[in-house]
């Protein structure tokens, strides 16, 4: 059984009820939306729930594990234990000089 | 509306329209070390610490070099000031939201690629904590803050590789479907909603030329090409407060005037010192000729360095030329794939 570091952050973090959790994924060869699925978050649904849609990530969330940004459609990446997988809302902002 | 730093009433085109939308505003709150002609507006001003009483991790920019620099206090803080980090953390706290302020922090400082680094949601970070804790994520854990007090900076020369090959073995491309792509999709999504009048003719993948709305304006009878620029010994304009700047800026007659050549200026019958007024189709300025060879016969330069009507250095008030009311805010002077705005304008010239 593999684990993962899970940071969340803004309203995934207010969804969950927590910033910081270090989770057992459940079962072998567990991809990104199963560690999703297994989140469970205050309104009684999942963070897959909540921020995936027709089977991708919502265009307003992020996620990324180890340090990469996954696209929406890379939902299904492989999970081998002990990676660092942030969630948040995209802050959308603008920033020049 | 909060203002941090920043002077939209100077900054932005069309400043009557600026006026009139801050005079919608409910409540105003400014952060700055000066008054401007924004902090007017404000009904809260809260003054924050200058350059020389406080901390700033600085990152020096490409080509030459690359790394941080730390800026640190060299006075004690003027009068009931603060750093401008500790005020916008005072406010998310005292608002209710200083967790989700650290998470915006972690976004903007990158520690979301290296999640030992987040700032934990219930804790206020001092000022030297948040700086010490961006040092380390950039440099490792031995080079926090106190490395940086000691030995000042981590900047080194770049590698030719860095300089001449910053994407390492990846294409640049040449041809930008991604821009083309963009405004198909745009142009889809506004049909869905209604929208048709936003222009989406610069979205193409290869460069293209198209007239400038200012080169167009001739034709309404503005002859003149009017520019602005800025003076190097100054960073923007908070370095307007330094009176040794100021006082060598001031010396050099380029920023006294309305710049013209001396071909136009005779054509015109004027000469240094006579009182103008350029109109622009968005607004008009005035000002007083300095005529100088440096400068093409069909344009008008107009510094916009040393110009203030309302700053706490008084050598910087008024000399009558607001650049930026000659601008238009509207799309048609406006870059629709970059938002860019246009920076000269056409410009009529007469004797005040």
């Amino acid at each position: 059984m593999a684990s993962a570091n899970i940071a969340a952050l803004g309203t995934t973090r207010k969804m969950l009820g927590f910033s910081r959790r270090t989770v057992e994924v459940e079962f072998e060869n567990a991809t990104v939306a199963d560690l999703l699925r297994q989140l469970n978050t205050l309104d009684g649904r999942t963070l897959y729930d909540n921020v995936v849609c027709n089977g991708k990530l919502r265009g307003d969330f992020a996620i990324m594990v180890d340090g990469l940004s996954l696209k929406a459609d890379q939902l299904n990446r492989r999970l081998h234990g002990g990676e660092d997988v942030v969630t948040m809302a995209i802050l959308r902002h603008l920033h020049g000089g | 509306v909060l203002l941090y730093h920043s002077n939209p009433l100077w900054n932005l085109p069309e400043t009557d329209k600026v006026e009139k939308i801050m005079a919608r505003m409910k409540f105003v709150v400014a952060i700055d070390i000066q008054h401007t002609e924004s902090t007017q507006w404000a009904d809260v001003f809260l003054p924050a610490h200058t350059y020389l009483e406080s901390y700033l991790l600085n990152c020096l920019e490409p080509p030459a070099v690359t790394g941080h620099s730390l800026r640190q206090p060299v006075v004690e803080p003027v009068g009931d000031t603060r750093d401008a980090y500790d005020i916008l953390t005072e406010l998310a706290e005292r608002m209710g939201f200083r967790d989700d302020w650290n998470d915006i922090l972690n976004v903007v400082c990158g520690y979301t690629a290296q999640p030992k680094y987040l700032l934990a949601p219930e804790k206020r970070y001092s000022v030297e904590e948040f700086w010490d804790q961006y040092a380390r994520s950039v440099y490792g854990d031995n080079k926090g803050l106190d490395w940086f007090k000691e030995h000042g900076h981590a900047v080194r020369y770049r590698t030719p590789e860095e300089t001449y090959m910053p994407y390492g073995d990846l294409r640049i491309p040449f041809y930008f479907e991604f821009i083309r792509r963009a405004g198909d999709d745009m142009r889809r999504k506004f049909a869905d909603v209604g929208l048709h009048d936003w222009p989406l003719d610069n979205y193409q993948a290869l460069p293209f030329w198209k007239n400038s709305q200012v080169i167009e304006d001739e034709r309404a009878g503005y002859e003149y090409f009017a520019i602005t620029f800025k003076e190097s010994l100054h960073t923007f304009a908070d370095t307007m407060v330094m009176p040794w700047l100021s006082e060598v800026s001031e010396k050099d007659p380029i920023h006294s005037g309305v710049l013209m050549n001396s071909l136009t200026a005779r054509k015109l019958g004027l000469k240094t010192g006579d009182r103008i007024r350029l109109t622009s189709p968005a607004g008009s300025i005035e000002g007083n000729v300095q005529v100088i060879e440096g400068i093409h016969p069909q344009v008008v330069g107009v510094s916009n360095t040393l110009t203030r009507y309302v700053v706490s250095n008084d050598r910087a008030k008024e000399r009558g030329t607001h650049f930026n009311r000659l601008l238009t805010g509207s799309m048609r002077y406006t870059d629709n794939a970059t938002g860019g705005l246009e920076s000269s304008a056409r410009v009529r010239v007469e004797r005040v």
